[in-house]
């Protein structure tokens, strides 16, 4: 909720200060000054206080990370597990393959399905719609609003069939899962899962008749690249201006700064500076994956190969949802039970690195193990972390090309701008940046 | 149709854990009702029940009371305070849930809220004890609207 605005402004003179931001997750303001018609300060202020995951992981047993993680975040903890699975059974040498791995794209399919839709429908459409919540759109939108709910519901229904519950899944472990479902269980969830694709196809063509804001930047795209899938949980770093590297090499080529007006690790690229990661970049850099009928739909409702505009991103989302949706049920349809619900993964002393793609971008984790198993080292670099130059940059951007905006749609915008990045600010401030001294 | 009792709240965080002790309780001994426990995210509320049904919901609430105090709406009637009191961007209050029944009409039949005042929601710590002595308490007074309900006026759960 915004507590207080302070706005003021002209044409070539604003002052457009919201101290707390709506509509995201986490605590934090925005500060956009105008001088002469020059942008002269743009700061995403992250002020939550920061959590030192990281720190508290270390000396912890190599098996805990995928449940500790994991509650860094309540709409994406599925993410979290995945990045520190996939990262841990690296260092320990084993991969993870056929019905297990398959179960691990349906869990993160459930994921994208549940944080999507909560982010179209009840965070992003009011802005486009002029409501100030997305329960305030449901007494003029109730068709619209049901089907969010039941989207949402299919998404939570599948994460607690396959993680044991909705949000902080209890059933994921290295190697696996602690129970498989049958697939009488994983049947029940056909019928509502093929409904929701509809209901998904609506809300695709709903959003697309939005009026969208003018803004387009040249974007480094930053994603995962699998040679045969839409990423979740596997594939290559890469960028549209030339970034394709492995995982173990991503801390070569990106470096995380502190700065004084957020609490969140600023993310840039060695190379090229700040860059974009999530569902615009995703899109951007695996259209060709996905499946012809979900292109064709995005060239139905005015969408090219590459969408640049961020306010667009809740149409790409959407065309995310559809595609887990599908994922979803083709998972299901493929399944047989496996012999045991997990691969063993015995504790070896070494690093290991993974990248997956979060509903909100790359999610980063690099863990270093001793022999006995124990924490050595922890990093992990959330998407909203990466994203807040990019925000600013858009910021900048935005004000710029539109100041002729009076200064309440100037403001309602720029909050608008944030949230096309769904930001999520209690992710991105858990960094370690702890020095101590023992003398 | 079943009545419907669900309840609310996380094992973890202290006395929010009443809702699931109180289904639990209920489960050992009641065969005339459904139950079931939401967790987390309650957005999805208002799906869980049909307008012809009756349906009782337990949470444990903060709202200066002792610990342990029972307060009993009904939702129908009138609306839960606290309403448009966002918990995060990625989760709706309980009365904001029943506020978005009401609005897309997708109320039941009758709606009662059983709430418990909590002493503290922190994680790791175990359920207060005057918030645990209320749980026999409230499941008797489960038992009663489920009579009254089903017009009988003994013990539907042991019947």
């Amino acid at each position: 909720m915004v507590s207080e605005q302070e706005s003021n402004a002209d044409s070539r003179n604003a002052d457009i200060h919201v101290p707390v931001l709506a509509r995201v997750e986490g605590e934090g303001a925005m500060h956009v000054q105008v001088k002469d018609g020059e942008v002269t300060d743009v700061r995403l202020e992250i002020y939550e206080p920061p959590r030192f995951f990281e720190a508290f992981l270390q000396g912890r047993d190599y098996t805990e990370p995928v449940d500790i993680t994991a509650r860094i975040c309540g709409i994406c903890p599925v993410a979290y597990q995945m990045s520190a699975a996939h990262a841990i059974e690296r260092a320990c040498g084993v991969t993870v393959g056929g019905q297990i791995r398959a179960l691990r794209r349906l869990l993160y399919c459930g994921e994208w399905i549940e944080s999507h839709v909560l982010h179209i429908g009840f965070l992003h459409a009011p802005d486009f719609l002029g409501y100030h919540s997305g329960i305030a759109i449901a007494a003029d939108h109730p068709r619209l609003v049901e089907s969010i709910l039941t989207l949402k519901k299919t998404g939570n229904d599948l994460v607690e069939l396959l993680g044991g519950r909705p949000i902080h899944p209890i059933n994921v472990r290295l190697g696996g899962f602690y129970r498989t479902p049958s697939r009488t269980e994983f049947e029940a969830l056909r019928a509502p899962l093929e409904a929701a694709r509809a209901s998904c196809i609506d809300l695709i063509e709903f959003t697309a008749g939005f009026d969208f804001p003018d803004l387009e930047q040249d974007y480094e795209f930053v994603s995962l690249r699998h040679p045969s899938e839409y990423p979740f949980n596997e594939g290559r770093i890469v960028s549209n201006k030339g970034l394709d590297i492995d995982a173990s090499e991503w801390e070569e080529h990106s470096v995380e700064d502190h700065v004084a007006h957020s609490t969140s690790l600023h993310s840039r690229l060695v190379e090229r500076g700040w860059y974009h990661v999530g569902p615009l970049a995703r899109y951007a850099n695996n259209f060709d994956r996905l499946p012809e009928d979900i292109q064709e739909l995005a060239h139905k409702v005015g969408l090219g190969p590459v969408e640049r505009n961020p306010f667009k991103s809740i149409v790409v989302r959407g065309l995310e949802t559809l595609y887990a949706i599908d994922e979803a049920l083709r998972i299901i349809s493929d399944y047989t039970p496996p012999p045991e619900p997990f691969v063993p993964v015995p504790a070896k002393a070494g690093i290991g690195w993974a990248a997956t793609e979060a509903p909100r971008g790359l999610l980063y984790h690099r863990y270093e193990i001793d022999e006995d198993g124990k924490i050595l080292t922890a990093q992990i670099v959330p998407p909203t972390a990466q994203n807040q130059p990019t925000i600013e940059s858009d910021l900048r951007q935005f004000v710029s090309d539109h100041l002729h905006l009076d200064h309440v749609e100037m403001q309602l915008r720029c909050e608008q701008t944030i949230r096309n990045y769904d930001p999520c600010i209690s992710c991105s401030t858990h960094f370690l940046k702890l020095t101590v001294d023992e003398t | 149709m079943k009545p419907l009792v669900i309840g609310v709240g996380n094992r973890d965080r202290g006395d929010d854990a009443l809702g699931p002790l109180v289904i639990d309780a209920l489960r050992a001994i009641c065969t005339v009702a459904e139950t079931c426990i939401v967790e987390g995210d309650l957005s999805d509320l208002t799906l869980r029940w049909s307008a012809d049904q009756d349906v009782i919901i337990v949470d444990a609430v903060m709202s200066g009371a002792s610990p342990g105090d029972i307060i009993e709406i009904d939702a129908v009637a009138e609306r839960l305070p606290n309403e448009g009191q966002l918990l995060s961007s990625h989760g709706i209050s309980l009365a904001d849930a029943i506020e978005l029944g009401r609005l897309l009409q997708r109320m039941p039949r009758r709606l009662t809220v059983i709430g418990v005042e909590a002493y503290s929601f922190d994680g790791l710590t175990t359920v207060n004890p005057a918030v645990a002595e209320s749980i026999p308490k409230v499941v008797t007074r489960i038992n009663d609207l489920l009579a009254a309900a089903d017009g009988q006026q003994t013990d539907v759960f042991h019947a």
